[in-house]
C-alpha cells in the first residue's frame, strides 16, 4: 500500500517552508512500503537524509503503536553527524506536533540517560557501529532490538572495506537473528561498486538501489599563482598570496588539506598574510575535541570566513554557507574530492565551486586529471577486503556477552555477514579458540578461560567482569601513540610520540596554529611553552598521508601520454613535458616508462634507474624494495630507493643494464615476506590486531614508559609470538592487514603482470626532465636534516635544471 | 669485554646487562620477572606465556661463555608467589637445568620471597663489603641491586634511541632487568635523584656492545 502524500504531516512542513519532495525521497517511501530493503545513492546534499526517515516516519504516524519499543536505529560513522542529523529530524517533529520521541546514543551520552534508554527506549535512536555493538552485546539485547523495524545506515561507503564495517557487518547478522522482520535503509554518497554495498546492507531478496544522478557538476579550475609552481615539496606555500585573495573574496571558504603539517603551515602562513583581519581557523584530529567543536559551532553560525582543515571535516554536517572549497595539495582520490568539493553549497541544484593548488608540477597533472575524471564520471573503486579475524573475535566475545551460543549455530550467523561470507570453519574455530584461552598451542591458560561451555555445550561468558572489561574495550579503532600537548595546565592537543622523541629541548615547531617551544616529556604529556619566533625550527610534521588511487594514477598517465594536449597546459608545465620530449620520452598510457641514467652523488658517480609506473607511492615502496633485492643478487650494489606516488628511483654503484630480468614478474615473495616481518607497519598491525581482538587492554597509550608496571608492549609480544607460535590468529591478521592495507600487494601484483613486454625502456646519459622531480625527492629524504636548508635545495635545483637544460 | 672497578673490585660488563665477577666464578642478573606474561591471564589477557623459557635459554646461553659457577639473583626473579605454580613443565625443566649447572644465590625481591622451595632467598647478602639487595638505600655503603630497571635515552644521529643500562653512583651499582616482557625507567626519573647526587656513570648494554657514559658527557646529550 503506498501511503497518501497529499495529507501526510512531512508533506504539510515541507510546504510551510516552501520545499517540495525530491523525487527519491518519494521513491525511497514507495520502495519501502513494498518491502524493499533500499541503497539510496546520491551526491551529497539534496535531502538524502529525509528519503532514509521517510519510510520509518510514516510508518511510525499511521501504524500508531501502543507499545513503546526501539522503532528505528540509525547509524552513522560519525558522532557529530547523529547530534546533527536528530537536530535536524527533531523540526518536522515538533512543527507537525507528531508524537515520536528521537534521541541519541554515542560515547558522550551521560551515564544516565544512557540508563533510562534501556529501560525505556525512545522510538528512534541515532548512534555509531561501536555504540550499537556494545548495545547488541547487552544481555537484554534480544529484547530490545526485536520489534525494530527500521535500521538506517548513513554515509555507508565510508563503513565498507573497514574494521568498523566488518564489526558492522556481524552486528547486522545477528539483529537479523534477534529481528524478523525489518527494513533496511542505506544512504551512500556516489561509489563505483554499488552493489557490493547492497549486499553488506542486505541479504534479503527483495533489495534495491535507487540512484540519483548529479545533475550539476561541479565547477572545479585550478588555482594558477603568480609564483612558479615548484618542482618537488608538497606544502604548496606559493601560493598563499594568491590563495589569500581568493578566501578574501569568498563569504566563507574551507581549505582541505591532506596532512595535518599541510594545515598547520597554511593556517599559519595565511595568518601572516592576513591583512584584512580575516577569522581564519584550523581544524584536524589531533586538536583537542573542545576546540574542534568550537570551530564546527563558528562555522555553522556564520562566524568564520575561513577553515583549513584535513578529512577531519570530509564528512556530515551540513554547513551551507560555504561558497567556496579550496584544495591544497594533490587530490589523490576523485571520490574524495567529491565529497570535500560538496561541502559547498549543499544543495542539489546549483553547482558545487572549488579550487585546485597543486604543490609541485606532478600535482599539477594530479589535479588535471582529477577535473578529467569529474567530468567523463569516473569513481575510485575500493579494494574489497574480507572480513578480519581480530574483530571477529571481538564479536564472538561480544556476543557471548549477551546470551550463550552454539558453536555451529554462530559460525553459520557470521556467514551470513557479507565480509565474512568466505569464512572457513577452520577460521572460525581458531578464533573461538583464541577468545577462550588465547589460543596457544600450550593449554596454559585453559583454567582463565573468558568463555566456555555450560551445561547446555553453548558457550557463556565465565562471570560478569568479562562482561564489564569487554564494554571498556569495544571498537576497531585504535589511536596511535599519542601524547598530549600541555601548554601549562591546558591541553592543546595530541602529537604522535616518534614526531616528538626526535626533538630537542628549545626545538620549536606548528601545532594548532601556534608556534610552540618544546620544554620536556612527562607522566602527563609533552610540555610546550609559547613563543614569539615567527618561524618555526622543525618545519612539520608528516602522518596522514594518502596513497594515490589507482584510477586517479591512470588518468594522470593517459594525461601525459596526450601530446595533443600539452598546449592547453601553462608554459611552465608545457615547457617542462616538451622537454622530457625532446630529450627522452613521455610515458605512454599502455607502457611503463624506464630511464636509466648516470649522475654524480655528492662526489660520486651512481647510476639512477627511474620506474614511472604510477601506483602510489606504497606500490612504489614495495616494488623498490623488491627491486634493490634483486639487483643486490645481480651484484649491481644498490644504495637506496625512494618512491613517491607517481614513480620510483633507484639508485646503485654499478650500471644496470638488464632491465628485463630486473623486472620479472616472478617477484620473489619470500623476500617479500621476511622484509614485511620487521617492518614497523607489521608490528603496528599487530598492535592494532591484539587491541581489537582483546589480547591486551585498551588504556592510554604512550605515557606508559615512565611507569615501572609497564603496560604490555607489544613489539616482545610480537617477537615472542614469531619464535613459538608462527601460526598465531594475531600474527595472521597482522600480516593481511599488511598486505592488503599500506603495502596493496594486489596492486603491485597487477603492475607486475602488466609490466611485462611492455617496458619502455630508456638509456639516457643525463638525467630526464622528468626525472628531477625524484632526485630533488632522494635529496630531501637521504640528507641530514640539519644540513637541508632551502639554500641548498635550491642551488641543488638549479644544477638539475641546468643539467636537462632548463634556463 | 668492558669493565667496571665498584668498591675495590673488577667486574666485566656483559652487553645484556649482566655483571661478571671473575675472582669468585660468579654472575650477576636482575630482575627476570619469570612468569609475568602468564600473570596478567586471570584478567582475562592471554599473553603467549614463552617468555619465561625465552628469558632463561637467553641466559643460560650467554652465562656458557664465561667460566661462573655461582648465580646471583637480585631480586624479582619471578614475577609474583604463584609463579612457579603456572610455569608449563617445558620451561620448570629448564628452570631445573639450571639450577644442577649453577649455584643459586636468591636475593628477595617485592614479590618473590622463598618461591623455590629448595632455595631460601636472602633479604641482603654481604660478600666482599658490598651488599647484594633488591632494591639499594640511600646512604654510603657499596651496594649492587636492581629493581628499578633504569633505561638511558640517547640521541643518535637526530634520533632518540632508548636501551637497558647499568648505574653507577660512589657507592651504588643498579642493574637493569633481564626479563623478556620487564620495562624500564629512565634514569632521568625523578625516582632516581636521590641517588644521582654526585657524579654517575651510565653503561648502556645494547646486547651487542657496551657503552660507557659519564654524568657529564650526558649533560651534553641527554635532555
Amino acid at each position: 500500500m503506498i501511503p497518501k502524500l497529499k495529507s501526510h504531516p512531512i508533506t504539510k512542513w515541507l510546504n510551510k517552508n516552501g520545499w517540495s519532495y525530491h523525487k527519491h525521497q518519494i521513491d525511497t517511501l514507495k520502495e519501502a512500503t513494498k518491502g524493499y530493503d533500499i541503497l539510496l545513492v546520491a551526491p551529497t546534499g539534496g535531502g538524502k537524509t529525509l528519503a532514509g526517515f521517510m519510510p520509518a516516519i510514516t510508518d511510525l504516524i499511521e501504524k500508531k503503536y501502543k507499545d513503546n519499543f526501539l522503532h528505528t536505529l540509525y547509524i552513522s560513522p560519525l558522532k557529530a553527524l547523529t547530534v546533527d542529523v536528530q537536530r535536524n529530524l527533531v523540526q518536522p517533529i515538533n512543527d507537525q506536533s507528531l508524537n515520536i520521541s528521537v534521541e541519541t546514543r554515542t560515547g558522550d551520552t551521560p551515564y544516565a540517560k544512557k540508563r533510562r534508554q534501556k529501560t525505556s527506549p525512545p522510538q528512534m535512536l541515532m548512534t555509531t557501529p561501536e555504540s550499537f555493538a556494545l548495545l547488541m552485546s547487552d544481555e537484554n539485547a534480544e529484547d530490545y532490538f526485536q520489534n525494530i523495524k527500521f535500521l538506517i545506515i548513513d554515509e555507508i561507503h565510508t563503513l565498507i572495506n573497514s574494521k568498523r564495517g566488518d564489526l558492522l557487518s556481524l552486528n547486522i547478522a545477528r539483529l537479523n537473528e534477534l529481528a524478523s522482520n525489518y527494513t533496511k535503509i542505506g544512504l551512500s554518497a556516489t561509489i563505483k561498486d554499488k552493489e557490493n554495498v547492497l549486499n553488506f546492507l542486505s541479504q534479503n531478496k527483495q533489495k534495491k538501489i535507487i540512484d540519483i544522478p548529479s545533475l550539476n557538476k561541479p565547477k572545479v579550475e585550478i588555482l594558477m599563482s603568480d609564483n612558479r609552481i615548484p618542482w618537488s615539496g608538497h606544502m604548496a606555500t606559493y601560493s598563499i598570496k594568491t590563495l589569500y585573495t581568493k578566501i578574501e573574496k569568498a563569504d566563507m571558504s574551507i581549505i582541505f588539506v591532506n596532512t595535518r603539517a599541510q594545515a598547520e603551515l597554511i593556517f599559519h602562513n595565511l595568518w601572516l598574510e592576513n591583512k584584512s583581519n580575516l577569522k581564519i581557523a584550523v581544524h584536524h584530529g589531533s586538536l583537542e575535541r573542545e576546540i574542534r567543536r568550537k570551530v564546527e559551532q563558528k562555522m555553522s553560525k556564520g562566524e568564520i570566513d575561513c577553515v583549513v582543515a584535513t578529512s577531519s571535516l570530509d564528512l556530515g554536517i551540513d554547513w551551507a554557507k560555504i561558497d567556496l572549497v579550496i584544495q591544497v595539495g594533490a587530490p589523490k582520490g576523485v571520490s574524495r574530492l567529491l565529497q570535500r568539493i560538496g561541502r559547498s553549497n549543499h544543495t542539489l541544484n546549483k553547482p558545487s565551486k572549488a579550487l585546485l593548488v597543486p604543490g609541485n608540477r606532478f600535482e599539477y597533472l594530479e589535479c588535471l586529471a582529477a577535473i578529467e575524471a569529474i567530468k567523463e564520471n569516473i569513481i575510485d573503486g575500493d579494494n574489497l577486503k574480507s572480513g578480519s579475524l581480530d574483530v571477529l573475535a571481538q564479536h564472538i566475545l561480544g556476543v557471548a556477552c549477551s546470551n550463550p551460543f552454539d558453536k555451529t549455530k554462530l559460525y553459520k550467523n557470521v556467514k551470513t555477514a557479507w565480509p565474512y561470507r568466505k569464512l572457513l570453519v577452520e577460521d572460525f574455530t581458531q578464533t573461538l579458540e583464541f577468545v577462550q584461552n588465547g589460543g596457544y598451542s600450550l593449554r596454559q591458560y585453559q583454567k582463565y578461560s573468558k568463555i566456555g561451555l555450560n551445561k547446555n555445550n553453548h558457550f557463556a561468558i565465565k562471570n560478569k567482569t568479562v562482561r564489564q572489561k569487554y564494554k571498556m574495550n569495544i571498537g576497531t579503532i585504535v589511536e596511535s601513540y599519542m601524547l598530549k600537548v600541555k601548554l601549562r595546565n591546558k591541553t592543546l592537543g595530541n602529537i604522535e610520540e616518534w614526531f616528538i622523541e626526535g626533538l630537542t629541548e628549545g626545538d620549536t615547531f606548528l601545532f594548532g596554529g601556534k608556534v610552540l617551544k618544546f620544554l620536556n616529556i612527562s607522566e602527563k604529556g609533552v610540555h610546550v611553552a609559547l613563543t614569539k619566533d615567527k618561524r618555526p625550527k622543525i618545519p612539520s610534521y608528516a602522518g596522514g598521508r594518502m596513497p594515490l588511487t589507482s584510477e586517479l594514477a591512470s588518468q594522470v598517465k593517459k594525461l601525459i601520454s596526450k601530446k595533443q594536449s600539452l598546449n592547453s597546459y601553462p608554459e611552465q608545465i608545457k615547457d617542462w613535458l616538451i622537454l622530457q620530449s625532446q630529450k627522452s620520452i613521455l610515458p605512454m598510457h599502455d607502457k611503463v616508462l624506464i630511464e636509466t641514467f648516470p649522475r654524480k652523488m655528492g662526489n660520486k658517480k651512481r647510476h639512477f634507474l627511474i620506474c614511472y609506473a604510477f601506483e602510489g607511492r606504497n606500490v612504489h615502496q614495495t616494488l623498490g624494495f623488491l627491486i634493490s633485492k634483486r639487483m643486490q643478487r645481480y651484484n649491481l650494489k644498490p644504495l637506496g630507493f625512494v618512491a613517491t606516488d607517481y614513480a620510483l628511483a633507484i639508485w646503485s654503484m654499478k650500471e644496470i643494464n638488464d632491465i628485463k630480468s630486473l623486472f620479472n614478474e616472478d617477484l620473489m615473495i619470500s623476500d617479500l615476506y621476511e622484509w614485511l616481518d620487521d617492518t614497523p607497519l607489521m608490528k603496528k598491525n599487530f598492535r592494532d590486531a591484539s587491541i581489537i581482538s582483546g589480547l591486551i587492554e585498551r588504556k592510554m597509550p604512550g605515557l606508559t614508559k615512565t611507569s615501572k608496571q609497564i603496560l604490555f608492549n607489544t613489539d616482545l609480544i610480537y617477537d615472542v609470538l614469531k619464535k613459538h607460535e608462527g601460526n598465531h590468529l594475531l600474527l595472521k591478521v597482522a600480516k593481511e592487514d599488511s598486505l592488503n592495507g599500506l603495502i596493496s600487494i594486489d596492486r603491485l601484483g597487477k603492475l607486475m603482470k602488466r609490466i611485462q613486454n611492455k617496458i619502455l625502456f630508456k638509456k639516457l646519459e643525463k638525467i630526464s626532465p622528468l626525472a628531477v622531480p625524484l632526485l630533488l625527492e632522494i635529496n630531501r629524504e637521504t640528507i641530514n636534516k640539519d644540513e637541508l636548508n632551502e639554500y641548498y635545495l635550491e642551488e641543488f635545483e638549479n644544477e638539475l635544471l641546468r643539467e636537462i637544460g632548463f634556463s | 669485554m668492558k669493565k667496571l672497578e665498584f668498591c675495590q673490585n673488577t667486574f666485566d660488563i656483559d652487553p645484556h646487562g649482566i655483571l661478571i665477577w671473575s675472582k669468585l666464578n660468579t654472575a650477576i642478573v636482575s630482575d627476570l620477572h619469570l612468569e609475568k606474561g602468564s600473570s596478567f591471564a586471570k584478567y582475562g589477557q592471554y599473553i603467549p606465556p614463552y617468555d619465561s623459557l625465552e628469558t632463561l635459554i637467553k641466559l643460560e646461553k650467554i652465562l656458557s661463555n664465561y667460566v661462573i659457577k655461582k648465580i646471583i639473583f637480585l631480586g624479582d626473579t619471578f614475577h609474583d608467589k604463584n609463579s612457579l605454580n603456572r610455569m608449563n613443565i617445558k620451561t620448570q625443566k629448564k628452570l631445573k637445568s639450571l639450577t644442577n649447572l649453577y649455584e643459586f644465590i636468591l636475593i628477595e625481591g617485592n614479590h618473590d620471597k622463598n618461591i623455590l622451595y629448595e632455595i631460601p632467598s636472602h633479604k641482603v647478602l654481604r660478600l666482599n663489603d658490598i651488599e647484594f639487595i633488591h632494591e639499594a638505600i640511600v646512604d654510603d655503603r657499596h651496594q649492587i641491586s636492581g629493581h628499578y630497571h633504569p633505561t638511558l635515552s640517547i640521541k643518535l644521529n637526530g634520533k632518540r634511541v632508548t636501551e637497558k643500562c647499568i648505574l653507577q653512583t660512589e657507592s651504588k651499582l643498579i642493574l637493569p632487568s633481564f626479563g623478556k616482557y620487564t620495562g624500564g625507567l629512565s634514569i632521568n626519573n625523578k625516582i632516581f635523584k636521590p641517588y644521582l647526587k654526585f657524579g654517575f656513570n651510565a653503561y648502556i648494554c645494547n646486547e651487542k656492545n657496551v657503552y660507557k657514559f659519564s654524568s657529564s658527557d650526558l649533560k651534553k646529550n641527554v635532555k
